[in-house]
């Protein structure tokens, strides 16, 4: 499969911010939670996820630690630095301009 | 422990495959999470699985891709880890040195001294030799016969046949021209230049233009091009100055261009540019006056282009006359070897006696730093003992040796730039490109340089023992024991020994160029200096041309002056001996024809006006002087010297012999009157060569040099005043320069060799004292560690003498060995003075010995200052001293 392109990349980079908005989470409560906030219309490949993670944690908007799942596993958790933060400001109301114009564009006349 | 200690303090560095393993755990996590979720919907475990994998998608590119990211944050992490240690050692090094100002004060000291020796000599070497000629693609400019001077006819030949060049241009310096309607009457130093030479070299004039080819012939030749000091001297940096006219010599000529300030090419502080008079119709045209260049074409090497000219030499020969040994030895090299070949020696010698000194210094540096290791022997144990490896420890050490040498290269780059001005002050101002030594950047990296190295180099041995402290040494002795046991004591003897070694190098050095200069300065040069005043006259104005020739208006002149009170004799020639300047011709003999096939000999000849063999104290060894009756019109007569007379009749009397001067057209024959002292006019380390002289009146020569003789040995200087009004009583227009006691030119022509020994003689005497600062240092630490054995054998008995008896002889045995080290190295190394030296070989045994014992006298001195105290020092109090 080929790597994710640029657009998805970005789609996924400040969805996995706005996740990590709420608490530090592991990567798979990140996918779980994805996953039932868009009521299961946005199924995010561990792929991407992980590639994602990984990206912004060399950027350092988000920093690991390693802690205990809720099923008594060991499980590399990710919180939202304050770069991070500022970082889902700015890309969040990006995101909004941008599918609010691509909806423009997709509406019958 | 070092590990969990190292863990407590930071987060711990991961490996390549610990990365992987976290990598795959974290992978593994989300597998299996899915895999039961999906297996609580229902699946059975293995579909689960399958499916979980199955939807995580790329599973190998994103372990791929996560593990590179993972890495690379990994090394960022080290980066910061490592400065940030490297800031906390530089600032532990700052605050332990604070606490030590004694210690830092000498080896900062030590350090500025070597390094700002290095940086100012260095800025000299690369300045002068280093750095590329200031013109277009310099690497292309090429020397045409650097050993030979060529003539306008060869440059023309040149430049229509030599097809390895792209241009071919010429250079003739040039002194004394008399210059009017700019200002007072004033000589200028005007050379003369090919056409093509401000091309050929790719500068251009900052105002104005350079010469057109045209230029370069009869007739065109009055125009100038001004250097930018003339312009701004003389005409007030008038931008309108293209255009005007001046004097020169009498002619109105033109300026043309002013040329940038910085622009100095084959002679230093020449003034203006005029265009070569080529005139196939001269007698000048085939003589050889010019200092010949080119640009070679692109790709063409020295070597191509030397074989190109040589197959043009036989048919140059034809063509010209010349002798048939003309062309032998026609090379073209590069033309920064020929500007600034002669000085490399003698440089390259300065750089090595300044890295001598930054060897002796960083030897200081080292012995200080061990000692003072030593003293730190608890805070390393303690630092060990809290987890520290010894590669921590040794790296702290020499971030603190280096925080020190860049100290130290601070302090040397100020006192380097305060030595090159002090060298650009006392170096002759006619070296080539001097003007243009200065600290740049090149200079700054290697000066850098040297400090980082002293800083390891000599930081490193140092380091290395301190680091060696186990806790046990700690226990066995008190803070006093020896400064890293054996090894630092061996350490210690060597770098006395090689600061011994290395300050009589350079003794060696400077006592050898000390006894050049001796032997140098009582030459007799066959003339006398004493109560000699001289200067340059250019009395070719227009008042002259009316009141006729040279000759009449010097007849004037030596009336006048002769007739001031003190005045003895005057006299003049168009050039002095020993000012680079002894023209020559082909010499023919009455009835003795030149075999077939053989060469002319060629002799330097003078034109002298006046008394001039009596005013310069030249001996006149059988026949007689000129005398008044020596004039136009008279049978031509000639005075040889005994050099010559030796030469060419060794068994019979030369008086009454006639002979002939060849230049381009023969001269009368003119009888052989007198026989002279013979002078050695190329240099005083030169022999007294062939020289004939012959009267003004029979050749006519309008600018020259008049040397003045003063009654008794009064000062020349005071004559002054009186010879310049007399002079300009004849003709207020022509100019007189260079007013000076004779003394000057002979001081001058051993100018090089005089400030390489002051020179080697400052470098030989830091180098001493160094040396002497460090050996002291050193045994008053080795006798400071031995207190409480002196204390003891003064407790058994031993006298003050005695004690004092035992330290020297073991400062004695060091200095001795490198005594013995130095006589080998100096025997080496002063090879490279071979051809610097007079009348002194580079191995002269008695320099060596007397040398080798004045430094081992230093050496002794400085070790029985320090053993004297600890000889006196009470033993109850030594004893107790732990």
């Amino acid at each position: 499969m080929a790597p994710p392109i640029d657009l998805l990349q970005g789609t996924v980079d400040v969805l996995v911010l706005r996740t990590l908005a709420w608490s530090p989470m592991h990567g798979y409560g990140i996918s779980r939670w994805i996953r039932e906030r868009s009521r299961g219309v946005l199924a995010l490949e561990g792929a991407a996820l992980y590639q994602a993670l990984h990206r912004l944690e060399r950027k350092k908007w988000v920093a690991p630690s390693w802690g205990v799942s809720e099923n008594n596993r060991k499980a590399k958790f990710y919180e939202l630095t304050a770069e991070g933060r500022r970082q889902l400001r700015s890309e969040s109301s990006t995101w909004k301009t941008y599918a609010e114009a691509v909806s423009l564009v997709l509406e019958p006349a | 422990m070092s590990h969990s200690a190292r863990r407590f303090f930071r987060f711990p560095w991961r490996s390549r495959a610990r990365i992987r393993a976290d990598l795959d755990a974290e992978l593994q996590h989300h597998l299996d999470m899915r895999a039961e979720e999906l297996a609580a919907g229902g699946m059975s475990p293995d579909d689960a699985r399958r499916e979980a994998l199955r939807e995580f998608g790329n599973l190998d590119y994103t372990r791929q891709y996560c593990e590179s990211l993972d890495a690379a944050g990994e090394r960022d992490v080290r980066r910061a880890d490592w400065l940030d240690e490297l800031r906390r050692d530089v600032s532990f090094a700052v605050r332990g040195m604070a606490r030590h100002p004694g210690f830092v004060a000498v080896a900062l000291l030590t350090l500025a001294l070597g390094i700002g020796a290095n940086t100012a000599v260095f800025s000299v070497v690369r300045g002068i030799l280093l750095r590329p000629l200031p013109y277009e693609e310099p690497s292309r400019l090429a020397a045409v016969w650097p050993t030979s001077t060529i003539s306008n006819a060869e440059l023309v030949y040149l430049q229509q046949h030599a097809r390895a060049f792209e241009s071919v241009a010429a250079f003739s310096p040039g002194w004394g021209t008399a210059m009017l309607g700019a200002g007072e009457p004033r000589q200028v130093d005007v050379a003369r230049t090919s056409a093509n030479f401000f091309r050929t070299l790719g500068v251009r004039p900052e105002l104005g233009r350079g010469f057109t080819d045209d230029e370069a012939s009869s007739g065109a030749w009055n125009v100038v091009v001004l250097s930018h000091a003339l312009w701004v001297e003389r005409f007030g940096a008038d931008v309108n100055v293209v255009g005007k006219h001046v004097q020169f010599d009498a002619t109105p000529t033109t300026i043309i261009g002013v040329m940038p300030a910085d622009f100095e090419a084959f002679q230093p502080g020449v003034e203006a540019w005029q265009p070569l008079q080529i005139d196939p119709a001269s007698q000048f045209y085939k003589g050889a006056t010019a200092i010949g260049f080119g640009r070679l074409r692109r790709g063409i090497t020295f070597a191509a282009a030397t074989a190109d000219l040589a197959a043009l030499t036989p048919e140059v020969r034809r063509l010209y006359e010349y002798a048939d040994d003309y062309g032998r030895g026609f090379t073209v090299s590069s033309l920064q070897d020929s500007v600034v070949g002669s000085l490399r020696r003698s440089l390259y010698v300065l750089l090595g006696a300044v890295g001598f000194i930054v060897l002796i210094a960083g030897a200081n540096v080292g012995n200080l730093l061990l000692v003072r290791g030593a003293g730190r022997r608890r805070e390393i144990v303690l630092r060990s003992a809290l987890g520290a490896t010894r590669g921590r420890v040794v790296r702290q050490l020499l971030v603190e040796s280096v925080v020190l040498a860049a100290a130290g290269g601070v302090l040397g780059l100020a006192a380097g730039a305060w030595g090159v001005r002090a060298l650009r002050a006392i170096l002759p101002a006619t070296l080539p490109r001097l003007a243009g030594v200065s600290i740049d950047l090149g200079v700054l990296a290697v000066c850098a340089a040297i400090t980082l190295g002293v800083g390891l180099v000599f930081g490193l041995a140092p380091a290395l023992i301190a680091s060696r402290a186990e806790p046990q040494d700690l226990l066995r002795s008190g803070s006093g024991g020896a400064a890293g046991g054996r090894a630092g004591a061996t350490t210690r003897n060597g770098l006395i020994i090689a600061e011994t070694a290395l300050a009589l190098v350079l003794m060696v050095g400077a006592g050898l160029m000390l006894q050049t200069l001796w032997r140098l300065q009582h030459v007799d040069p066959g003339f006398s200096t004493r109560g000699v005043l001289t200067f340059r006259l250019s009395p070719s104005s227009g008042q002259l041309r009316i009141a006729g020739d040279a000759s009449r208006y010097y007849d004037e002149l030596f009336q006048r002056v002769s007739a001031l009170p003190g005045v003895e004799r005057i006299g003049t020639s168009q050039h002095l001996p020993l000012t680079g300047f002894n023209w020559s011709a082909n010499l023919e003999i009455e009835g003795r024809p030149l075999p077939a096939g053989a060469t002319a000999p060629r002799v330097v000849w003078r034109t002298v006006g006046g008394d001039y063999l009596g005013a310069m104290g030249i001996p006149v060894r059988r026949g007689r002087a000129f005398t008044p009756d020596d004039r136009t019109g008279a049978p031509p007569v000639i005075i040889i010297n005994e050099v010559m007379a030796q030469r060419f009749w060794p068994n019979d009397d030369p008086i009454g012999k006639r002979v002939r001067l060849g230049f381009a057209t023969k001269s009368d024959w003119a009888t052989i009157v007198g026989v002279v002292g013979g002078v050695h006019y190329r240099g005083l380390d030169q022999p007294a060569g062939d020289e004939v002289y012959r009267p003004l009146a029979q050749q006519s020569q309008a600018a020259a040099r008049v040397a003045v003789q003063i009654a008794g040995d009064g000062d020349p200087m005071r004559a002054m005043g009186a010879i310049r009004q007399a002079i300009r009583s004849i003709d207020g227009s022509v100019p007189i320069s260079d007013m000076y006691p004779l003394e000057r030119i002979v001081s001058r022509s051993v100018a090089r060799p005089r400030i390489l020994m002051v020179l080697l003689l400052v470098f030989a005497g830091v180098g001493v004292v160094l040396g002497a600062v460090g050996i002291y240092g050193v045994v008053s630490y080795a006798v400071g560690q031995r207190t409480r054995e002196l204390g003891i054998r003064a407790a058994l008995g031993a006298g003050e003498s005695s004690l004092v008896k035992l330290v020297v002889g073991e400062g004695a045995r060091l200095a001795l060995a490198g005594a013995a080290l130095g006589m080998i190295g100096a025997l080496v190394a002063a090879r490279a003075l071979r051809t610097l030296v007079f009348g002194v070989t580079t191995t002269d045994p008695l320099t060596y010995l007397i040398l080798a014992g004045l430094i081992v006298g230093v050496a002794l001195v400085a070790t029985y200052i320090p053993a004297r105290r600890a000889a006196r020092a009470d033993p109850v109090a030594a004893l107790r001293s732990d």
